[in-house]
């Protein structure tokens, strides 16, 4: 047993790839043992958290890298899900296949990112977060109400049938059988984010080990230095600008595709301060860190959802409080008491 | 032997406010010389050295660096042209390791973008080694005694100096100006730094030093020039300067016997 | 009726309660360097605490006048929100002063939500209406109204301001306030008790924003658990329009955000060509702010900062 654990993890004679197949094994299989083991509503979840981490490192680019505090990051992440409704859905009568959406999301977030950035660049740590907060507003608002003269993002009420992605066909949707097992929609979407943020997390640990991530860091610790080191910072700042929009599009472009609708509700300021929160929290600038702080994120209001109903009864004998604000409470407090007790984050770099 | 001149500053003039920080400003430079740049604290030293790297616009007047005009440049292009500098109170990237910081400094001999960084291909490769070389060289070069694996925040203060000033040349300039190196050092550390910046002028850069230890001053310097409030008191060889009355009225206060 | 003039009255109310806020962030950033994300919390929770205490008093056995009452509510209001803030400072901000920059933000944010779902469960999600307690009177001045609420309203924190300008430039304490605001190193090197100052700083923060929720709570004529938010974040952009941690900045800049606000929303129908209604109120109060910090990065009253190399 002790030969068989030392050949999986430590072993001298291990080779490497054995643990990458173990691990790739894992993910293949996870959607699967997540539903047999909590139902599939978990599947849905575990999407959506995979959406959040490609929106995190994104942020975590501006934030974590180059040390820019932005709080309106959720306007990309909107810029890209209104980009795929708009191109595949019967409000223009448009039906884009998913691989044309997916860089003209890409190009348009990262445009937006360049055009929102342009205007801070001038602006130092909290003035530039509540510019950036601010123009978060301006997009969700023009959002809101773009349905008249012209209607274009049907207002409030949002932006329904998205088309889901199709492969040579067929629906993503659409449950299917596949070697005796069921592939619903929330498994295939499953694999598509997968691997979606397995390029996403390899584009991150390309850029941070390069030239330009050493740029970034630099601004980070010291911006006057980092010019006096003849590093353009304005440039410099702007692609990790348009670098973090264009992965917030991809993910907004993905959050549009799987839920079939989007509306302004979805990308209010909150929204932004938790995927800060998710980078903050996991560690900031450490792409792992991140990742793992957005699955605790993601899944711990769901895990209290379920829990501080039932608890409740159990320990109480009644429901005294109500569920939904009691799991908020107990979200507040999580966020406090990681912060207390691990100031740079859960898993901070180095 | 006649050296040509390697940077013109020409009437540079400053003012904060009602302050005037430097007024009218002529100096010029010689290639491959130590020229030092000494005054009372708040005499200008440092925001010459903050217009001439373009982190601050002069009021009046330009600077040249081989006849090529950079005032008012941005200072990246400042950098680009051949002109580097240290800070006086440390300004080193805390949380990067001190390769990683003189690895910054080659930033501006550089050119891989996003794609390639992304797609590392044979060119981004070689590049990002190169790289790493020449760091590492400069790192030894300047006689770094800790690990340069260690995070430069906590490195020693001689160290950090001493990193600052690797990363300066990790940029490749043609003129490095030094704000105050030796500030802090005990006598052995700036006997080594002596001995480093006379290796650097023997590589053939030239070097702008600003510096309160009159002794380092006037045993390494070619040409010294003396500052004090704002105005160009004196130049010319130390033995010159040391001799020169209005020099020592600005040092000592009150007039000269 | 002069629409023109009626938009300024209102901005001046709306921008007088901003004000009150704005200078609760601004003290708290100006010696903390902090976002106190959970401030406009401290408002709302001013409101509800009014609200409670004068249907408590009003129904209670003592028969007391309305001026009591109010008088009562609003120091129990104040009581109230400064143990409140004291405690959050305290418990979410304190041991974090050293750490990264961005840990005490996240606290905040915590604490922003722990504070909304907490006021949630012990008042509820319905609207709470403000009582009666005063016959309103509605005034024309140049065919513009202006009752006598807003004329309450905006004095009262005229007074406020002004008795907090003299506490801060004038008292032993204020001087306390501004050395630590400066460099809190040397003002406890110059025996200055920086804690106490904090606490002290959180505490009249606290106060102003008790006001200030009885305030709006009573311009508005009704208080809601989610109202601090929004308010919040409006009073934090006014301070940074004002150029954060100046306090005559937060004043002016919670001022001048009101005006705008409320002109804007009358104008920018006509500015538009009908393309914009309304709606878009917050839209050109952000891209003032903007357009503003673009061109003075460190707001209108902000100095600028030195970056001594
Ligand atoms: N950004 C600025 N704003 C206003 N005044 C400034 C600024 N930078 C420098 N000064 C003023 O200009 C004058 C010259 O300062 P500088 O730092 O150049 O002196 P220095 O010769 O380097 O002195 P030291 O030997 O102490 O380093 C001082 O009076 C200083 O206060
Ligand atoms: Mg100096």
């Amino acid at each position: 047993m002790s030969k068989l654990f030392l050949m999986f993890f430590g072993g001298r004679k291990n080779p490497v790839w054995v643990g990458y197949v173990f691990i790739t094994v894992a993910l293949i299989i996870l959607p699967f043992l997540v539903e047999a083991s909590m139902g599939r509503t978990w599947v849905r979840i575990l999407d959506f958290a995979l959406i959040y981490a490609m929106l995190a490192l994104g942020l975590n680019i501006v934030v974590g890298f180059a040390g820019l505090l932005d709080l309106g990051y959720i306007a990309f992440y909107a810029v890209g899900a209104y980009t795929w409704a708009l191109l595949a859905s019967p409000q223009f009568g448009l039906h884009l296949p998913f691989w044309a959406i997916i860089p003209i999301g890409f190009v348009v977030a990262g445009i937006f990112g360049v055009l929102l950035g342009a205007p801070t660049l001038r602006l130092r740590g909290d003035y530039l977060a509540i510019v950036t907060l601010g123009f978060g507003e301006i997009v969700r608002i023009f959002l809101n109400n773009l349905d008249h003269p012209i209607n274009i993002t049907n207002g409030p009420v949002g932006i329904n049938l998205i088309d889901p992605i199709q492969i040579a066909g067929v629906s993503l949707t659409k449950s299917h059988e596949i070697l005796g097992l069921e592939f619903s929609g929330a498994h295939s979407y499953y694999y598509v984010l997968l691997f979606l943020l397995l390029a996403t997390v390899f584009v991150c640990i390309r850029l941070e080990n390069s030239r330009l991530g050493r740029a970034w860091v630099a601004i980070r610790e010291d911006e006057t230095a980092a010019q006096a080191m003849g590093i353009n910072t304005r440039n410099v700042k702007l692609l990790a600008f348009a670098m973090g929009a264009s992965f917030g599009g991809i993910a907004g472009g993905m959050f549009a595709s799987f839920q079939g609708f989007v509306s302004p509700e979805s990308f209010i300021l909150l929204e932004s301060i938790m995927v800060l929160c998710m980078v903050v929290l996991g560690g900031m600038g450490n792409i792992w860190g991140v990742i793992l702080g957005t699955f605790l994120l993601a899944i711990l209001p769901e895990v209290l959802r379920d829990v501080s109903g039932p608890i409740q009864e159990n320990v109480l004998g009644r429901v005294w409080l109500d569920p939904e604000s009691l799991r908020m409470v107990l979200f507040g407090l999580a966020l406090i008491l990681v912060m207390l007790l691990r100031p740079s984050g859960l898993w901070p770099k180095r | 032997m006649k050296k040509k001149i390697i940077a013109e500053i020409s009437d540079i003039t400053k003012t904060f406010g009602g302050l005037v920080a430097l007024s009218n400003i002529d100096l010029n430079i010689k290639g491959g010389e130590i020229f030092g740049l000494i005054g009372p604290n708040g005499a200008g030293k440092t925001t010459l050295f903050n217009i001439l790297t373009g982190m601050y616009r002069p009021t009046k007047g330009f600077f040249k660096l081989e006849d090529v005009e950079l005032t008012r440049l941005p200072p990246h292009l400042i950098v680009k042209a051949g002109l580097a500098r240290t800070f006086q109170n440390i300004r080193l990237f805390g949380t990067m390791t001190g390769l990683e910081n003189v690895m910054v400094g080659c930033h501006v001999r550089t050119n891989i973008g996003v794609v390639g960084a992304i797609l590392r291909h044979k060119g981004a490769r070689q590049e990002e080694e190169r790289i790493k070389d020449r760091a590492r060289s400069l790192i030894d070069y300047v006689g770094l005694n800790a690990s340069s694996a260690q995070a430069a925040s906590t490195l020693s203060y001689g160290d950090q100096r001493r990193l600052e000033i690797a990363r300066a040349l990790a940029t490749s300039p043609k003129v490095i100006a030094l704000d105050e190196p030796a500030a802090g050092m005990n006598p052995t550390e700036t006997s080594q730094l002596r001995e480093l910046l006379v290796k650097i002028r023997e590589d053939g850069i030239t070097i702008l030093l600003i510096e309160h230890d009159v002794k380092l001053v006037m045993g390494l310097c070619d040409t010294v020039a003396v500052l004090d409030y704002g105005i160009k008191i004196a130049e010319g060889t130390p033995s010159e300067i040391k001799s020169n009355p209005e020099v020592i009225r600005a040092y000592l206060g009150g007039d000269v016997p | 009726m002069d629409i023109f003039l009626q938009q300024v009255i209102n901005g001046l109310v709306l921008g007088s309660v901003y004000a009150l806020v704005a200078l609760g962030y601004t003290m708290v950033y100006g010696i903390l360097g902090l976002i106190n994300f959970a401030h406009g919390e401290v408002v709302m929770v001013g409101a509800m605490v009014f609200l409670t205490a004068v249907s408590v008093l009003g129904g209670g056995p003592l028969v007391l006048s309305n001026s009591t009452i109010i008088v009562f509510a609003v120091l129990t209001a104040i009581f109230v929100c400064s143990i409140l803030a004291f405690f959050i400072e305290r418990i979410a901000y304190r041991p974090l002063r050293n750490a990264p920059r961005l840990a005490p933000l996240i606290t905040a944010i915590g604490m922003s939500i722990l504070l909304q779902n907490i006021a949630m469960m012990i008042w509820g999600r319905q609207y709470r209406t403000f009582p009666e307690l005063f016959q309103i009177e509605s005034y024309t001045f140049a065919g513009a109204n202006v009752t006598n609420v807003q004329l309450f309203i905006v004095g009262i924190s005229i007074a406020i301001m002004a008795s907090l300008l003299a506490v801060i430039h004038l008292t032993k304490v204020g001087r306390a306030m501004r050395a630590t605001a400066e460099s809190p190193q040397i003002a406890s090197l110059m025996g200055v008790n920086v804690n106490t100052v904090i606490s002290l700083t959180f505490i009249i923060g606290a106060g102003l924003a008790a006001i200030a929720g009885v305030l709006v709570s009573a311009n508005y004529s009704i208080a809601h658990y989610s109202m601090g938010f929004i308010l919040g974040l409006k009073a934090f952009t006014a301070a940074v329009l004002g150029g954060i941690g100046n306090l005559t900045g937060a004043m002016v800049g919670g001022i001048l955000l009101g005006l705008i606000e409320s002109i804007g929303a009358g104008y920018i129908g006509d500015l538009t060509g009908g393309f914009m209604g309304s709606h878009y109120q917050d839209v050109f109060a952000f891209l003032v702010l903007i357009i503003v910090l673009v061109f003075r990065p460190t707001g209108i009253m902000g100095e600028r900062v030195a970056d001594r190399s």
